[in-house]
């Protein structure tokens, strides 16, 4: 079963790679600096976020700016496809209601997409670690593996945003507020050291609080990280994406009358 | 794949939406109903298909016809997998290609060829399929000095136009057509029949749900009539459209109201119009009346003809200008009169309201025609909302006119004169 779906989303590869094509074309279209901006974003954040938290609340890392890039991109990742992602289905209702396509394609273009602006930030993140004389190491081979899960982790989650966002309008308004509340819960701009350490445990009962401690690992410190790290992390991309797409794949059958 | 299996195979399909009252406030009641301790949500339902069979051969051009809401848009878009059944079983033997909706997802930043790509790709064909068929579309569209403009620069009939000659070129092994066939010049049009004729002729199995029944019987080897949910007659062209007469004689007579699907569903009531305009006055609805002021949307011949739009104007609108549009189903425009070329001058309005338009003896012979309501400025070049082809009614026989062809009865008497 789960082969004959591949087979189906495979057959329209064509099409993601228009939709993906598409979206990016659209969205450069007009900007003088174009491509660049992928890059120039998240440079201007993290000059905001440094001077923010560095300069004015005066938080004590080392290495700040790319203690912050290190969580901080991939979190824009996972972000930026979700709250994309929501409305995938809803945006597009003149074509479900009236061309047949495996829906999977729509939020499937969108994680794509924000999974290649987040491939660009590496342009960023290199160039900014040999500036701070933090040479990327051979541990660096294994953000593969991490930013594959993620990128499967996210897709579940993006398959059970984008369904539920048919049936009910007010998904995609929780989203927002959800994901504000996530951001603060995780370690990102703040540093996992800083949760006393009974409660240091809880801080794992948030999925992704696993591949921000990996990225950290890898980027900041050049190690690898502990390997019940990198299992979990293959667990929840794995769940998460089973899950999504199971989820997903039973609502569809109602997207063209729901919408 | 047996060759001797039909190209579609239906076996016992039923289709129920549910009516929704009010999206946005789904949740809501969700949650308060929750609380009292039930799981339920704010609708009704409809059963658009009730226990259809039905095997389409291959190689054959079938036609389903019917009343608005007898659920043969439903079956063909159930054919076409975008929608489930509720019960029952569909089985297509072939790739599929669907005309519903012309230029779906063009994107009117992008050139006409990138769109071309793209709207192929949506309809399943891989870049080199495209690459090869590109030059046949657009020969066919007849937009090669714009294909690469940004399609925002597109009038309306180029967009469809251009849609059209890519669902029509590529190439299906069973193509299904809703109402399509009503776009474009009549050259383009002309040009749509010759190709779908070649299509016929080179064995594909043609799927075809049409008003238009001239088209119907010029084009299908067979027709199914629907009604109210149910396959009620399958036979020859000829046979099933003179029983859709009769069933539309009968159920005028009867005052039978259809289950039409009053808020939502798929089909909603500008089933096959475009709209335009600033919408500072809106048109509310537009009602057909018969002689006793019931909603209707059959006449006869000769019998008084009223339509009442109703209309909100949002802010104060000095001096607007009513109009009205009648087209055959051929989409020949047989009239278009507007309140100011009456010399009825509306000084202003504002909020709710209501004009009229009476023939007293409808002219019109038996068919289903089109009808457009617009709202403009005094000047007439600015719309406030236009509804274009966005109605349909049907005119059926009547005792007291006995003309039938063509599409007028000129109040008009033969002599003879020697």
């Amino acid at each position: 079963m789960i082969k004959k779906w591949i087979k189906s989303i495979w057959d329209f590869k064509y099409l993601v790679y228009n939709l993906v094509a598409r979206d990016l074309k659209v969205k450069y279209k007009g900007s003088t600096l174009g491509f660049i901006w992928s890059l120039l974003n998240p440079l201007l954040m993290l000059a905001v976020y440094t001077v923010a938290f560095k300069y004015v609340m005066k938080i004590k890392v080392d290495n700040f700016p790319i203690f912050l890039f290190s969580a901080l991109l991939p979190w824009n990742f996972l972000h930026s496809a979700l709250s994309m992602g929501v409305t995938s289905i809803t945006e597009n209702s003149n074509l479900v209601k009236k061309v047949f396509f495996p829906r999977e394609v729509l939020p499937l273009s969108i994680v794509l997409v924000n999974l290649f602006h987040f491939l660009l930030t590496f342009f960023v993140l290199v160039p900014a670690l040999l500036i701070f004389k933090m040479a990327p190491g051979f541990s660096f081979f294994l953000l593969i593996f991490i930013i594959f899960f993620q990128a499967l982790f996210v897709m579940g989650l993006t398959f059970v945003v984008s369904a539920m966002n048919v049936y009910y309008r007010d998904v995609k308004h929780f989203l927002e507020v959800l994901l504000q509340l996530w951001f603060w819960l995780t370690p990102v701009i703040w540093p996992l050291e800083l949760i006393p350490k009974k409660f240091a445990g809880y801080v794992y009962l948030n999925p992704f609080t696993f591949f921000v401690d990996a990225y950290r690992q890898i980027i900041l410190h050049n190690r690898v990280p502990k390997p019940f790290t990198l299992i979990m992390i293959g667990l929840i991309g794995i769940v998460s994406f089973l899950i999504g797409a199971a989820l997903f794949r039973r609502k569809q059958r109602r997207f063209a009358e729901e919408i | 794949m047996n060759d001797n299996s039909p190209a579609v195979r239906i076996t016992h399909v039923s289709k129920k939406y549910k009516l929704y009252y009010n999206r946005e406030s789904q949740l809501k009641y969700m949650v308060l109903n929750l609380l009292r301790g039930k799981w339920s949500r704010l609708s009704s339902e409809f059963w658009a298909l009730k226990d259809v069979s039905m095997d389409i051969e291959k190689g054959k051009t079938v036609g389903f016809i019917g009343r608005n809401g007898s659920g043969k848009s439903t079956l063909l878009k159930l054919i076409s997998r975008i929608l489930y059944p509720d019960a029952g079983e569909i089985e297509a033997n072939g790739k599929i290609s669907t005309l519903i909706e012309l230029g779906a997802g063009f994107h009117p930043e992008l050139t006409g060829r990138e769109n071309v790509y793209i709207n192929a790709s949506i309809l399943g064909f891989s870049r080199a399929e495209v690459n090869r068929k590109f030059k046949d579309i657009v020969n066919f569209s007849g937009l090669e000095g714009f294909i690469d403009n940004p399609v925002k620069t597109y009038s309306s009939g180029m967009y469809v136009r251009l849609g059209f000659s890519v669902a029509i070129n590529i190439d299906p092994d069973i193509l299904l057509v809703d109402e399509v066939l009503a776009v474009g010049d009549e050259a383009f049009q002309k040009k749509c029949i010759r190709k779908i004729n070649e299509m016929k002729n080179a064995g594909k199995t043609i799927v075809f749900v049409s008003h238009d029944l001239s088209a119907v019987e010029e084009l299908c080897d067979e027709v199914f009539l629907l009604h109210n949910g149910r396959m009620v007659k399958h036979g020859k062209p000829v046979e099933a459209i003179s029983a859709y007469h009769q069933m539309l004689i009968g159920t005028s007579e009867l005052q039978v109201r259809e289950e039409l699907p009053q808020n939502g569903a798929s089909e909603g009531k500008g089933f096959m119009g475009s709209r335009w305009g600033s919408k500072k006055v809106e048109i509310g609805g537009v009602k057909f009346l018969d002689e006793n002021q019931q909603e209707t949307d059959v006449f006869k011949t000769g019998e008084r003809f009223r339509v009442r739009i109703d209309y909100n104007a949002h802010e104060e609108i000095k001096k607007p200008v009513f109009g009205i549009a009648i087209y055959s189903d051929r989409l020949v425009h047989i009239t278009g009169p507007n309140t100011k070329q009456q010399n009825v001058i509306i000084d202003s309005i504002r909020g709710k309201g209501s004009v009229e338009y009476t023939v007293e003896n409808l002219p019109l012979l038996p068919g289903s025609y089109l009808f457009t309501a617009a709202i403009y400025d005094f000047a007439g070049l600015h719309a406030y909302d236009h509804w274009e082809q966005s109605w349909k009614f049907h005119v059926i026989e009547s005792e007291k006119v006995a003309d039938r062809y063509g599409l007028i009865a000129l109040p008009a008497k033969w002599e003879y004169v020697k």
